[in-house]
């Protein structure tokens, strides 16, 4: 038998993986739900045709949006998650003894059942019992909170379907309002590879280089997400990413991770010269 | 369909602004704003979480735009008008040009609207006052778009002689 399970990169390039069977599909009220087995990156999870997330490549991914600002904030008490119901940012955050409350706020309820069901490895993350989960609408949760959290991680899906509203202007100024003096904001940032992307990830830059006075890029290498080259936006309202790293105190923590490391921190801050372009394009524009 | 109706005053900016902010910091094309109020369309074609972006940059205006308190603001945008002649009367008389702020006391030759809200805030045969002076003068300022007299600048106006 001969199952495969592609997505479409660009209008020219798709990525194709063997599966070995598919193990749930459904339909939520706001997307489509699928969960494969495949030889090659385990289980993965899909939703309305984009992979989301695999069991093989997801600590890239999970290491690298908790782990980056929980090194430079010097005492993350409060921390908000908008998206990441399949509970792997909550799995690398509860590792973390002092922080004392994590509020993760998923539109879909249906993805979370999905998981706990089909893909515990990150599930695990929400059983914590400083795991709030809140099923609604994260523009609309974010709004009415100021000055609450030390942390804000947007583990949005992409910029189109029910994750749009997590790339406007408007959600990162909420988001601004919602941390404390000292906070920082997190997202995922899409890719600055293929054309259409690249356009998305530029847009989103803009609006957070407007919102916050500290806006800085960072990235990883994704093997199963388009181009494998994937950026996050570190946003803050006083840390630097690099200048206030406190390698010493992260590592004294005994962290084990497998991706990221705090002289891979640095790194991921270097990037390429032609994505350096791109962004500082709309740093400067108007 | 539902027109929804947003009174600005509160926030200290006038329906104007926040029209002008949405579109140009947001995004959000609304249909339009007056001196007090906003008005946001919401049709078949808008999704909830639409709407969701529309309440969020509101609270994004008010908390990056907002001057707490209506002090500045002007509240009234109806003026009971002082019908001096009948328009057919006013249309057909002998009228000079004068700079609006010499107007006081005089009878207007043309209409001076303002859009919104498109009312016209002086018909030919109506006394200019200085409280309608005023009014001009505070709508252009907030942005309002001006038709009516000759002078589309509305620096002057047509008056009875």
């Amino acid at each position: 038998m001969d199952l495969w399970f592609s997505e479409k990169h660009t209008e020219n390039v798709k990525l194709s993986i063997k599966v070995d069977k598919q193990l749930c599909s459904r339909r939520s009220d706001f997307q489509r739900i699928d969960v494969f087995d495949s030889p090659e990156f385990g289980r993965f999870l899909v939703l309305d045709g984009y992979m989301m997330l695999t069991e093989k490549d997801e600590f890239i991914y999970h290491e690298m949006i908790t782990h980056v600002p929980m090194a430079v904030h010097p005492h993350v008490r409060d921390v908000l998650v908008i998206g990441g119901g399949d509970g792997g940012a909550c799995r690398e955050l509860i590792r973390y003894d002092d922080i004392e409350r994590i509020d993760l706020v998923d539109i879909d309820e249906e993805v979370t059942n999905v998981c706990r069901k089909y893909l515990p490895f990150t599930a695990c993350g929400l059983d914590d019992e400083r795991v709030h989960t809140h099923f609604e609408d994260g523009m609309r949760f974010v709004r009415s909170k100021s000055a609450e959290y030390d942390l804000i991680i947007v583990d949005s899906t992409d910029p189109f379907g029910p994750g749009e509203g997590l790339f406007t202007r408007e959600f990162y100024g909420n988001c601004f309002k919602a941390l404390r003096a000292d906070g920082i904001m997190v997202n995922q940032h899409e890719s600055p590879f293929y054309p259409e992307d690249a356009l998305a990830c530029q847009r989103a830059h803009k609006r957070i280089v407007e919102s916050f006075p500290v806006s800085r890029v960072y990235q990883a290498h994704i093997p199963t997400y388009p181009s494998g080259h994937w950026l996050f936006g570190f946003a803050s309202k006083k840390y630097h990413p690099l200048k206030d790293l406190d390698e010493k105190r992260w590592n004294e923590r005994g962290l084990k991770c497998r991706y990221y490391t705090t002289t891979l921190h640095k790194g991921a801050f270097y990037i390429p010269a032609y994505v350096e372009e791109l962004l500082s394009n709309v740093e400067h524009a108007d | 369909m539902t027109k929804l109706a947003v009174n600005t005053l509160a926030v200290g900016l006038a329906g104007i602004e926040v029209y002008s902010l949405l579109r140009d910091e947001y995004d959000i094309q609304i249909e339009f704003g007056d001196l007090g109020n906003i008005l946001a369309y919401l049709s078949i074609g808008d999704r909830v979480r639409d709407i969701e972006r529309l309440i969020g940059a509101l609270a994004e205006v008010r908390r990056r735009f907002g001057r707490g308190s209506a002090a500045k603001l002007m509240k009234q945008e109806y003026i009971e008008p002082d019908v001096a002649l009948s328009p057919q009367e006013a249309f057909y008389a002998a009228s000079e040009q004068l700079p609006v702020k010499q107007t006081a006391g005089r009878v207007c030759a043309e209409f001076v609207m303002c859009y919104p809200p498109g009312i016209p805030v002086l018909a030919p045969g109506e006394r200019i006052t200085p409280r309608i002076i005023e009014y001009i003068k505070y709508a252009k300022a907030k942005g309002c778009q001006m038709t009516g007299p000759e002078d589309p600048d509305i620096e002057m106006l047509n008056v009875i002689v």
